[in-house]
């Protein structure tokens, strides 16, 4: 029978087990040498060796058994090898330490002492193992007094119709538990984290488990991923969990719900002491690969109530083979800075002040959108620079994805949407109230019907705008409209400008937007300072983007001189004026290059009169304010308001913040005619300056319109 | 005779033909220009590390001191290519908006760089580096910070291109500037190596 004695136990009473296949006999002759043991009362101590126990999913080798034999028999177990088979995990060196054996139709071990090394860990356990031999049940009773800064029971029974196993750890600090467990090599994803875990876990089988019940409540719990993608901070956590097998699924309900502190799922960040997370969720786990949820919920307070049903596929990447979830209500600000606002970094419309509420259903197939309709509620959105505004925006937007929708309904026309406001703001202008009816539906976006929309005094008629491969960098839209007129003043005001009489307006057709760009095919028309005005190529390249680039070319015709000094009070000059500004760009709404030049126009037959001032502003574009301020203000020129002028006219190219100015005609040493007068007193404005700074002369020219008017030079006042 | 007066003409026509202008990168102003940019974005924190880079210079052991003295030797005999250099033009107002949005973002990103969190890649961009060093709720502006700045970066260089009549430079450019933004970055940032390695500074 000795075939192989362990080195460790040379003593008579050794013995040795060849290998056993069935876990019960095993322990029952276990069990029966101790029992026989027992007999012998003359016998003090007592060496037991078993070379391997072997149960279902266990393998138990090497065992040594020291018993010292008195009224309370003590015994010292030794563990050279235990295999956790289905866990595929290895424990060695296991010394159990029983303070009180007690060996009769049951054996049991009374203050006990298991200590363990794992991975270098050094594990004490204590509590109470108890054998019954008739029943083969094995009954635990297992505490670490100190386990990573908690406390751990755990309290198992094994019998051969079932086992169930209870383990609560108290206090537990996750950051130690998370070493423990890398040591005992239990394959974790790769989180790093502190917190504090308070926990019951219980779990029930025959053979395999049937039942795991999971109440936890986790504190101050702060992990992260490596690479920072998925993260928490100071959070805290409940949950409660239970799994039940029914057949090959298994049945769980589960409720979690965190009522303080952050998380990050990137891009999504939650704060759940502003906004609470209750959810709740019950299903089936119905093979290794496949989660359904039969219904879940959710409140996030403030923020999202809704309920739905998922189903997920874990075969590849997370994959959501089908949700329907029902938004029973999406609260502003709550919904925006919780759900849109990281989608919406970097855009036009990253910070907006929002309120009101939503509602609808959403599908979701294979990771895909496939329909949604929301009913929207009296929502305001306000982007704080009025770029966007919208006052008591309700309506409905239904939208199915038509390439891929599996809905048997989706042959039929697509649902209309429709949303009205009541007032807002885009790039500045001001609109009123409207409803536009349209069809959304895949990555396009086609308006049912023309809609009004009053923009400042004038009116927008939109005819025709559709959109297609929204979102995409290809998107294309194609506009027409009518731009009922609009008082420049009011434009003015809008854009804050010096304010100026007439009306623009216009047929806009053509609109067109490609690759980022938006482009006009016709001019937009309006009548300003009795003149008109002509505007064209208009082109709009990243409008919503941090740097906008406009560029257009303005045509001026027979524009009222007289108003248009009053309106910029630059001194008045009376005459008519001409021009064109071709190649105007703008970056960031600021001029960088244009070829502008203004004229009398040549068969102009109007009063044309020159003031003082309106000389001397003129005298300091061309670089020479002081020569023309003290030629007025001395001599006889100095009675004289204002001067007759044969024409007028400068001209100035832009190019890298520089004006090259010239005038109408060539004067005298290298100068350029920018008045020439006429009659008497005469007086020709001759500019030198062929390069002047621009931004400079805007200032220049600012502060002329804005002061009433330098004085003119240092000359005493007339007598 | 005659044919060989036709052969001339011929080989006249040839050559004149055969005329090839090349414009070759301006390095060295390029990367002057880019200093001065680097200067503006940064402020203080630029020329901190130039003067770091100054004292380096002065302690640094004899062998390198001979090798410079060699080099400015032979920076007199043979004058300095970038001497004959047209600086690059950085002053277009397009560039200069651009570069003060740069210098404005610059005080939000820089307690990022002094973290580690956010660091300067071979490329001459931005990235951020270790997002676990950013405090949650900073997450998204953080990444929207480096979208941003990355953006005006890619501008930038476009621009400067495009401002000297050049926009086939643009990647010559860029990677000037990668260089100057490591090179003249803090000690305590993070910096990638060529291979794209991140290392502090």
């Amino acid at each position: 029978m000795i075939d192989r004695m362990p080195t460790a136990l040379q003593t008579p009473a050794s013995m040795h087990f060849a290998r056993r296949r069935k876990t019960a006999t095993a322990i029952a002759l276990f069990a029966l040498g101790m029992g026989g043991m027992g007999v012998v009362r003359a016998i003090e101590h007592a060496q037991l060796g078993v070379e391997r126990i072997e149960g279902e999913g266990w393998v138990l080798e090497n065992i040594a058994v020291d018993m010292h034999l008195g009224a309370i028999t003590r015994a010292q177990v030794t563990i050279a090898r235990v295999h956790l088979i289905s866990a595929d995990y290895v424990l060695r060196n296991i010394r159990l330490a029983c303070g009180s054996v007690e060996v009769g139709a049951t054996f049991v071990c009374e203050d006990g002492a298991v200590t363990l090394t794992v991975g270098g860990v050094r594990q004490q356990w204590r509590g109470r193992l108890a054998y019954d031999r008739a029943t083969q049940r094995l009954d635990l009773d297992v505490r670490a007094p100190s386990f990573a800064g908690g406390t751990v029971r755990v309290r198992g029974n094994f019998a051969r119709n079932g086992w169930r196993i209870r383990g609560t750890l108290d206090n537990v600090a996750l950051e130690q538990a998370l070493d423990v467990a890398r040591k005992l090599e239990v394959s974790l994803p790769d989180v790093a984290g502190s917190g504090r875990i308070t926990a019951t876990l219980e779990a029930a089988g025959t053979k395999d488990p049937e039942y795991f019940e999971i109440d936890a409540r986790l504190v101050d719990l702060s992990a992260n991923n490596t690479d920072g993608t998925i993260a928490s901070d100071a959070l805290v956590l409940h949950t409660r969990s239970t799994f039940v097998r029914e057949g090959n699924q298994w049945r769980f309900d589960v409720t979690a719900n965190a009522p303080s502190g952050q998380a990050y799922f990137e891009p999504i960040f939650l704060d759940f002491g502003q906004h609470a997370l209750e959810l709740s969720a019950e299903g089936s786990l119905q093979s290794r690969d496949e989660i359904l949820v039969r219904r879940f919920d959710v409140d996030h307070a403030d923020a999202l109530r809704a309920t739905g049903s998922i189903r997920l596929d874990l075969r590849n990447e997370l994959l959501v083979r089908d949700a329907r979830v029902d938004v029973q209500s999406l609260q502003f600000p709550g919904a925006y800075t919780s759900y849109l606002q990281p989608f919406l970094l970097g855009g036009a419309f990253a910070s907006l002040t929002t309120s009101g509420r939503a509602a609808g259903t959403v599908h979701v197939a294979n990771n895909v959108p496939r329909r949604f309709a929301f009913e929207i509620g009296d929502l305001n959105v306000d982007d704080g620079t009025r770029k966007l505004v919208v006052e008591g925006l309700s309506g409905r937007i239904a939208w199915h994805d038509d390439a891929n929708d599996v809905e048997p309904s989706s042959s039929a026309e697509p649902e209309h949407s429709f949303l009205r406001w009541r007032a807002g703001s885009l790039l500045n202008l001001a609109f009123g109230e409207a409803e536009v009816r349209f069809v959304a539906s895949g990555r396009s976006f086609r308006l049912l019907e023309p809609t009004h929309i009053p923009v400042l005094d004038g009116r927008l008629d939109v005819e025709r705008l559709r959109v297609e491969d929204f979102g995409r960098p290809t998107m294309a839209v194609d506009g027409d409209a009518e731009l009922q007129p609009i008082s420049v003043t009011e434009l003015c005001r809008a854009f804050g400008w010096p304010e100026f009489g007439g009306k623009l307006g216009g047929t806009i057709s053509q609109l067109r937007m490609r690759d980022g760009v938006v482009t006009l095919g016709t001019a937009l028309e309006g009548q300003v300072f009795d003149g008109r005005i002509s505007i064209r190529d208009l082109r709009l390249e990243d409008a919503l983007r941090a740097w906008p680039r406009f560029s257009a070319s303005i045509d001026f015709d027979n524009l009222d001189l007289e108003l248009v000094t009053q309106a910029f009070s630059f001194g008045r000059i009376t005459g008519r004026l001409s021009g064109q500004i071709d190649g105007l760009q703008l970056f960031n709404w600021r001029p960088i290059a244009f070829d502008a030049r203004f004229y009398t126009p040549p068969n102009d037959r109007s009063r044309r009169r020159i003031s003082q001032r309106a000389v001397e502003n003129i005298g300091s574009i061309g670089g020479g304010r002081a020569g023309v301020a003290a030629a007025l203000s001395s001599g006889f020129l100095r009675f004289f308001d204002e001067f007759r002028y044969e024409r007028l006219g400068l001209s100035c190219r832009l190019e890298n913040d520089v004006c090259h100015i010239d005038g109408i005609a060539p004067a005298p040493h290298g100068g350029y005619y920018i008045v020439k007068g006429t009659g008497l007193p005469r007086i020709d404005v001759i500019g030198g300056a062929h390069r002047v700074d621009w931004p400079r002369l805007v200032r220049q020219l600012i502060e002329a319109t804005k002061s009433g008017g330098p004085t003119i030079g240092s000359a005493p006042n007339p007598p | 005779m005659r044919r060989t007066a036709l052969k001339l003409v011929a080989l006249c026509m040839c050559l004149s033909a055969c005329v090839t202008i090349n414009v070759y990168f301006p390095a060295a102003a390029a990367e002057k220009a880019a200093d001065r940019i680097i200067e503006d974005v940064w402020g203080e924190d630029a020329r901190k590390s130039q003067s770091d880079k100054r004292t380096q210079l002065f302690e640094a052991d004899p062998r390198r001191v001979l090798l410079a003295v060699a080099g400015a030797v032979l920076d007199l005999l043979v004058p300095a290519a970038h001497a004959q250099q047209a600086d690059l033009n950085i002053s277009t107002p397009v560039i200069k908006q651009i570069t003060q949005a740069m210098e404005d973002r610059h005080a939000k990103l820089k307690q990022y760089y002094e973290s580690g969190a956010i660091g300067l890649t071979r490329d001459g961009l931005v990235e951020i580096r270790d997002q676990n060093l950013i405090p949650l709720p900073e997450r998204n502006s953080a990444r929207k910070l480096v979208a941003d700045e990355n953006a005006d970066r890619a501008n930038l260089y476009r621009e400067i291109a495009n401002a000297n009549g050049h926009p086939e430079w643009e990647m010559d450019i860029r990677r000037t500037f990668a260089e100057r933004w490591i090179e003249r970055a803090s000690p305590g940032w993070y910096v990638q190596d060529q291979k794209g390695q991140w290392t502090k500074k």
